[in-house]
């Protein structure tokens, strides 16, 4: 038995959400492969100390999605389309939650497109 | 299990403590019950155990009364801020009693959380810790198996640790056994994702009440700049409003309808803000 919740979640976003992006960052970060079991839906209530409907909610959302599939009786398990899913997914709003703000940082500290560029081309 | 609540009034000489409540409630579910202190929280729960008269309305449990169906009990554990065992009781004898009140006991679970919250069956009542009498609460109420079983305020004296198990063990039987829980508390910070469903009382009436579902689409936070609030939450029942900083934050009921296409951030808003916020709603219409 586990004495307090170490996985403690932000408020700002609805934790099925937050249950629903870990197995999707886990999943793009190969810490996930296709075929690997992902905890049930009691497994994660249980590890988070949240509502098993809760849990539910956010394993759903993959499954709607076709990133994960449940075999009856054995449980859930990473598909084998995942990866292309969210990569697909994760672009189409890169524009907006990642470059977006990127933008307005810039602007709000005055760096130009040329000076943003090398940077970029830079990397880290 | 369904527990309907009709046009329930509860008066005391002086004093209406519960004006005009009615909601239904089904499970199996855990429910949030909450409220400030005085709300009307522990009457209507003793109402609902049985253990008192309505003033007016019925509160009906599988459609019968609750006031004049003994049997219903049986299917009700009710599990008291303070007062649930005799003084005079060991552990062992106060569960005993219990276990011949409710059919569906469960001794191999209430012997396995002696062990877990380390009480010594054969010491008395009178001698315990508040903490250890909170824990011996916790320990009747998930042994007895019963398909309605409330807890009111069961952590009094329990230490974080304790308080932690609890939550597992809720977790653990939801899943294994799932009933009717009531669940009231002030912590409401670390209990609230236990929720499956919230009723808010205030002031002797029932403020609010949601599914957690409702409440992420329901009760939002829209933040930005004033004029893009101001259009964003346009029609919307504000609950709460305030400018810092040149940033507005408002607290809204969406009805739903989901906000797109406005220049602002929107944001989840915890149980415990939002008792904040309606608490100051009330008091300002009140006035």
């Amino acid at each position: 038995m586990r004495w307090i919740a170490i996985h403690s979640f932000n408020n700002e976003k609805p934790i099925f959400q937050q249950i629903r992006e870990r197995v999707e960052n886990a999943i793009l970060d190969g810490q996930l492969q296709p075929e690997d079991r992902i905890p049930s839906t009691n497994e994660f209530a249980k590890e988070y100390q949240i509502n098993p409907a809760t849990a539910g909610k956010g394993v759903n959302e993959l499954v709607d999605k076709g990133v994960i599939y449940k075999k009856r009786g054995v449980g859930m398990f990473v598909h084998p389309d995942a990866r292309s899913i969210l990569i697909a997914e994760r672009k189409g709003n890169f524009l907006h939650q990642h470059i977006g703000p990127l933008k307005k940082e810039a602007r709000r500290l005055g760096i130009t497109v040329e000076e943003l560029q090398k940077m970029l081309e830079g990397g880290l | 299990m369904k527990i309907e609540v009709r046009d329930v009034v509860k008066s005391y000489k002086h004093k209406t403590v519960l004006k005009n409540i009615t909601f239904t409630m089904e499970g199996p579910k855990i429910i949030g019950f909450l409220g400030h202190n005085g709300a009307g929280k522990t009457t209507f729960l003793n109402l609902l155990a049985g253990l008192i008269a309505t003033t007016d309305g019925t509160i009906l449990v599988n459609g019968d009364n609750v006031f004049n169906t003994p049997s219903t009990l049986r299917d009700i554990c009710f599990i008291a801020e303070s007062g649930n065992f005799q003084e005079e009781m060991t552990i062992a004898q106060a569960l005993k009693a219990n276990s011949f009140f409710y059919p569906k006991w469960d001794e191999q679970l209430a012997q396995r959380l002696l062990q877990v919250f380390a009480l010594n069956p054969k010491e008395k009542v009178r001698s315990l810790s508040k903490g250890m009498v909170s824990a011996l609460g916790i320990i009747t109420g998930f042994a007895s198996n019963a398909a309605i079983t409330i807890f009111d305020e069961p952590y009094i004296g329990l230490d974080v640790a304790a308080r932690s198990m609890f939550y597992d063990l809720l977790i653990d039987q939801q899943i294994d056994n799932p009933r009717l829980y009531i669940l009231s508390t002030h912590l409401i910070d670390e209990a609230s994702e236990l929720f499956e469903e919230i009723f808010i009382l205030q002031e002797g009436q029932l403020l609010l009440q949601k599914t957690t579902d409702e409440w992420h689409k329901h009760i939002v936070a829209v933040k930005g700049n004033a004029t893009d609030v101001a259009a964003a939450i346009v029609d919307l029942e504000i609950i709460d409003q305030h400018m810092f900083m040149q940033e507005m934050t408002a607290i809204v009921h969406t009805g739903g309808h989901p906000i797109e296409g406005y220049n602002v951030t929107l944001e989840s808003v915890s149980l415990q803000d939002m008792l904040v916020y309606l608490s100051k709603q009330k008091a300002r219409s009140g006035k």
